[in-house]
This record gives structure tokens, C-alpha cells and sequence, in this order.
């Protein structure tokens, strides 16, 4: 059962199946929004900056090998079994792009600020509800 | 701290929105001087030109103010005032080239965009004040 539910909160988060713990998961996920809170914060700070384009980071989940996949010792050497590191990967928003050369749509970026920080929020208290619940297991 | 460099790149834009408004205020204050900065011609508008820098250690963009320049391409106003002491023998006075509602519209432009670097601090702070939640 426990597995059944942390394996559907695991998918839920979207983050690497590799993952062998929540806490790696989750703080794979926070990692991740930390960072495109970087992004989105530089892309408010150039909303009136001429010729910049608005970004965006996406998630790049690793794919899982299955089987008995090749541990590496760095991310540059070559994995056997097709298991690949989960990364993110920028993206270049040319949606709108107005006269000026600028693509930063305000709204957009709130819209965006909003997500991430309700995602954060989710991602953080799963972390103190998994810690709880280890907290729950040593305590008996 | 990751969310420490997004406040960083956030206060860049607060920093530039505050030039940018400072310089519309200026220009809207001067907006009648027909005697400018070099005792000759009338006060001439400055615009302020915005540059996308990326840091080398974050990889972030933040934003910084390129230069303050002026106005070349808008012609001076004249008025017609023969009672003006500063008025030529045709009776007109040269003004400078600024439009208030013009800077109005750059102020209020700059106001929005100063609030949404505002409110990107606050969601990077919620954010650090959720991390350390965990800790309770």
C-alpha cells in the first residue's frame, strides 16, 4: 500500500522515476522550480528591455532503464542500458514577439510565478508529511 | 541560496524601473525650461535605454540601465508669444521636445513593471519561507 502510494505521488510530481526515495523526488522538484523562479524572475526584470525573448525551463525526466542499468560516476560518461540523467532544458518563448524585440508577456509570467509557487508549496509539505511519517516509524 | 539570485535579478529590474522613472520625472519637470543644461537651447527629452546582461556564475538575466541619451529625432516645440522676452522676432519661443502625456505613459508603464519585480521577491520569499517550514 505504501508503496502503491508513494510510487502514484512520485508520478503525480512528474520527476524521475529513477528516484529511488520521495525525498530525492521531491528535492529533484524543488530544484527544478527554484530554478525557472531564476528564469521567470529575469524575465520580469527585462519586460522592458528591447530585443530580449522570454524563457522558460523545462523538465527533461531521465528515462528509467529497467533491468540492471550501469551506474556512472559522471554525468559525461556514456550509461548503459539507455538510462539518461533527468535535466532541465531552456526554451525560448517567441509566442508574441512585439516591435521593440521584446517577447515578455507580463500576465504570462505572473501566471507562471503563481504555479511555481503552489507547486513548491505542494512539493514542500509532501516533504514534511514523508518526514512525519519516517518521524512516526522511529518513534514505535 | 538558488532563490537568493532571483531576488538579485528582481531588485536589477527594480533598480532600472527606478532610472526610467526618474529620468520621466525629469523630463516632465522640464517640460516648459526653455533655457537647457547648456545655457543655448531649450531642454532637450532623455530616454533611457534598458540591456539584458547574463551573469557568468548564475547563468541568470538580470537587467541593467545601457545608457541615458537624448532626445535627437523630435523637433523642438515653438509657441507663438510676442510678449515673452525669450521670444525671437517672429514672435516665437522654442520649448523642448517633450510630450507629458508621453512621459506619463512611460511612468505608469514603469510603475506596473517596477510592482510585477515586487511581486516576483514576494513569491521568491514565500517560496525560501516554505523551505523552511520543513524544518518545523
Amino acid at each position: 500500500m505504501k508503496k502503491i502510494i508513494i510510487t502514484s505521488l512520485v508520478s503525480l510530481l512528474a520527476v524521475n522515476a529513477e528516484a529511488a526515495s520521495l525525498a530525492t523526488a521531491l528535492q529533484a522538484k524543488m530544484d527544478y522550480l527554484m530554478a525557472r523562479q531564476n528564469v521567470v524572475s529575469g524575465n520580469i526584470a527585462n519586460a522592458s528591455t528591447p530585443g530580449f525573448i522570454s524563457k522558460d525551463i523545462v523538465y527533461k525526466p531521465g528515462r528509467s532503464g529497467g533491468g540492471l542499468a550501469m551506474r556512472g560516476t559522471n554525468s559525461m560518461h556514456i550509461r548503459a542500458n539507455g538510462s539518461t540523467v533527468a535535466g532541465f532544458s531552456v526554451v525560448e518563448d517567441k509566442t508574441y514577439v512585439r516591435n521593440d524585440g521584446n517577447s515578455v508577456r507580463i500576465d504570462e509570467e505572473m501566471l507562471k510565478m503563481a504555479r511555481i509557487q503552489q507547486e513548491y508549496t505542494m512539493a514542500t509539505r509532501l516533504f514534511t508529511k514523508h518526514m512525519s511519517m519516517q518521524k512516526l516509524v522511529v518513534q514505535k | 541560496m538558488d532563490l537568493m539570485n532571483s531576488m538579485d535579478v528582481s531588485a536589477t529590474g527594480m533598480r532600472a524601473q527606478t532610472v526610467r522613472m526618474r529620468v520621466a520625472s525629469e523630463n516632465i519637470a522640464n517640460a516648459n525650461s526653455a533655457i537647457g543644461p547648456d545655457g543655448q537651447n531649450p531642454y532637450q527629452r532623455k530616454l533611457v535605454s534598458f540591456q539584458s546582461v547574463v551573469d557568468s556564475k548564475t547563468g541568470v538575466n538580470s537587467v541593467e540601465v545601457a545608457k541615458i541619451a537624448v532626445d535627437e529625432k523630435q523637433s523642438y516645440k515653438y509657441e507663438y508669444n510676442p510678449q515673452h522676452p525669450m521670444a525671437d522676432k517672429n514672435g516665437l519661443i522654442k520649448l523642448p521636445n517633450i510630450s507629458t502625456l508621453k512621459e506619463k505613459t512611460d511612468l505608469k508603464d514603469a510603475a506596473r513593471a517596477y510592482e510585477a519585480n515586487l511581486s516576483a521577491i514576494d513569491a521568491a520569499k514565500t517560496m525560501m519561507s516554505r523551505s523552511l517550514d520543513i524544518l518545523k
